[in-house]
C-alpha cells in the first residue's frame, strides 16, 4: 500500500506533531543556549585597555599656565573583544582629577572641604576634580574576535570654567615652584565604557534590570573618586 | 509516560528560560507576555494529555515534568559554563533561574493537568479506545 493511500489516525496525526514540536524545542532550546552563553562570555572576556594624556597649551617659558593657556584631558580605549559576538560603543563617562598640592600642604586648606580625600596609610592625598563628563558615543563596531579604539578629549580654559581653571593653575604653579614643570602634578583618571552587544534587543519591560545589564557591558578603569 | 514527561519537561523548561532571557532566546525578542507562556504551555499539554493513557498517569506526569522542566531551564541558564571561560557557582544560577522561572512553575503543574483533562476528553470525543492500541489502564476511568 502507497503512501497515498495512507490516512493517519488523529492519534497518529497528534504524535506526529508531538515528534515534530519536540525536534522544534529541542533546536531552539540548544540555539538559545548557545546564544546566551555568547552573551555571557562577551561580558567575561572583553576588556579595554585606556591611554590618557595631559598637556598644557600657551604656558609661560617658566611652564606656569597663563590667563591665555589651555588644559587639554584626552584619551583613547582599546576595547579587546576575544568573544564570538560583536559589540557596539555606546556611552562613555570620565573623570580626572588633579591632587592638589596646595591644600595638602596648606598654602589652600580650604579647599580640603571640597577637594576628594584619598588616604593611603598614614598619608592623605587631596584631588580637585578637573572634568566630569558623561556621553553617548557613535555606536562604531568592535567586530567579534577584534579590536577597536575611541578616543575623546576635553578642553578647559578660563573662557569655559574661570573658576576651575584658576584652581588647576594654582595647583600647577605649586608643581612649577616645585618640580620646574606643572607635568609633575599627578592626576588620577577614571573612565567607564557602556558597550552593547549587537543582536540583544532592548527589553521591553523597564523594570527588568538584569535584561539591560544582560545587553550591556561596563568596563570601567581607574579609581573613581567621586563627584 | 517518559516520552511524553521529557517533552511537557522540554517545553517547560524552554518556556522558562525564554520567559526569563527573551532577548537572548531564539528567536530574540525584547520581552514575552506571561499570557503567552501561559498559551504555550497549555496547548502543549493538551496534546500531552491527548496522548495520555488516563488521568492517573497525566497527574503523574504533571508533576515529574515540572521537575524535568527545572532542570531545563537550569542546565540552559548553566550553559555559559560548559565554554569553559565563566567562572560562576552552577548552584547559584540554578537558584536564581528557580527565582526567576518561580511564575512559570507555580502555574505549570496547574496547567499540565487542566491542558492534560482537556486533552483526555479531545480524546474520548475524535479517539476514543486506548492509546497505542494497549489496554489503558482502568484506575480512575469509568467501567
Amino acid at each position: 500500500m502507497g503512501l497515498a493511500g495512507w490516512r493517519p489516525t488523529p492519534e497518529q496525526g497528534a504524535w506526529t506533531v508531538l515528534a515534530v514540536a519536540t525536534a522544534v524545542f529541542v533546536t531552539l532550546a540548544a540555539a538559545s543556549s548557545a546564544n546566551y552563553a555568547s552573551v555571557v562570555v562577551a561580558h567575561t572576556i572583553s576588556y579595554m585597555v585606556p591611554r590618557f594624556a595631559i598637556s598644557y597649551d600657551q604656558t609661560a617659558p617658566s611652564g606656569a599656565l597663563t590667563l591665555n593657556s589651555s588644559i587639554n584631558a584626552s584619551f583613547s580605549l582599546r576595547v579587546e573583544n576575544p568573544s564570538s559576538r560583536t559589540l557596539r560603543f555606546f556611552f562613555v563617562a570620565y573623570s580626572a582629577w588633579i591632587e592638589d598640592w596646595p591644600a595638602r600642604d596648606g598654602y589652600n586648606a580650604t579647599r580640603r572641604t571640597t577637594d576628594k580625600a584619598f588616604v593611603n596609610g598614614s598619608q592623605t592625598a587631596y584631588f580637585f576634580q578637573v572634568v566630569a563628563e558623561s556621553r553617548n558615543i557613535p555606536q562604531d563596531p568592535v567586530p567579534a574576535h577584534g579590536n577597536a579604539t575611541v578616543s575623546l578629549s576635553f578642553r578647559l580654559t578660563r573662557a569655559t570654567d574661570p573658576s576651575r581653571f584658576d584652581v588647576v593653575r594654582n595647583i600647577t604653579d605649586e608643581g612649577v615652584s616645585r618640580n620646574g614643570s606643572a607635568d609633575a602634578v599627578p592626576w588620577n583618571h577614571w573612565v567607564r565604557l557602556d558597550l552593547l552587544i549587537e543582536g540583544v534587543p532592548e527589553p521591553s519591560n523597564l523594570e527588568a534590570g538584569y535584561l539591560r545589564d544582560l545587553r550591556r557591558i561596563e568596563l570601567q578603569w581607574g579609581l573613581n573618586l567621586g563627584f | 509516560m517518559a516520552v511524553l514527561t521529557l517533552f511537557l519537561g522540554l517545553t517547560l523548561g524552554y518556556t522558562t528560560f525564554y520567559s526569563v532571557f527573551p532577548t537572548v532566546g531564539v528567536p530574540a525578542v525584547g520581552g514575552v507576555s506571561f499570557v503567552g507562556a501561559l498559551l504555550l504551555l497549555i496547548g502543549v499539554a493538551i496534546l500531552g494529555g491527548f496522548l495520555t493513557q488516563d488521568v492517573y498517569t497525566g497527574t503523574v506526569q504533571s508533576f515529574v515534568s515540572l521537575a524535568v522542566g527545572i532542570a531545563v531551564a537550569s542546565l540552559m541558564m548553566a550553559s555559559p559554563l560548559l565554554t569553559g571561560m565563566v567562572q560562576a557557582r552552577a548552584d547559584d544560577l540554578a537558584v536564581l533561574g528557580i527565582q526567576l522561572g518561580f511564575p512559570i512553575y507555580l502555574v505549570a503543574v496547574p496547567v499540565n493537568l487542566f491542558g492534560g483533562l482537556i486533552g483526555l476528553g479531545l480524546r474520548e470525543r475524535f479517539a476514543p479506545g486506548p492509546v497505542g492500541g494497549r489496554a489503558a489502564s482502568s484506575r480512575f476511568r469509568g467501567p
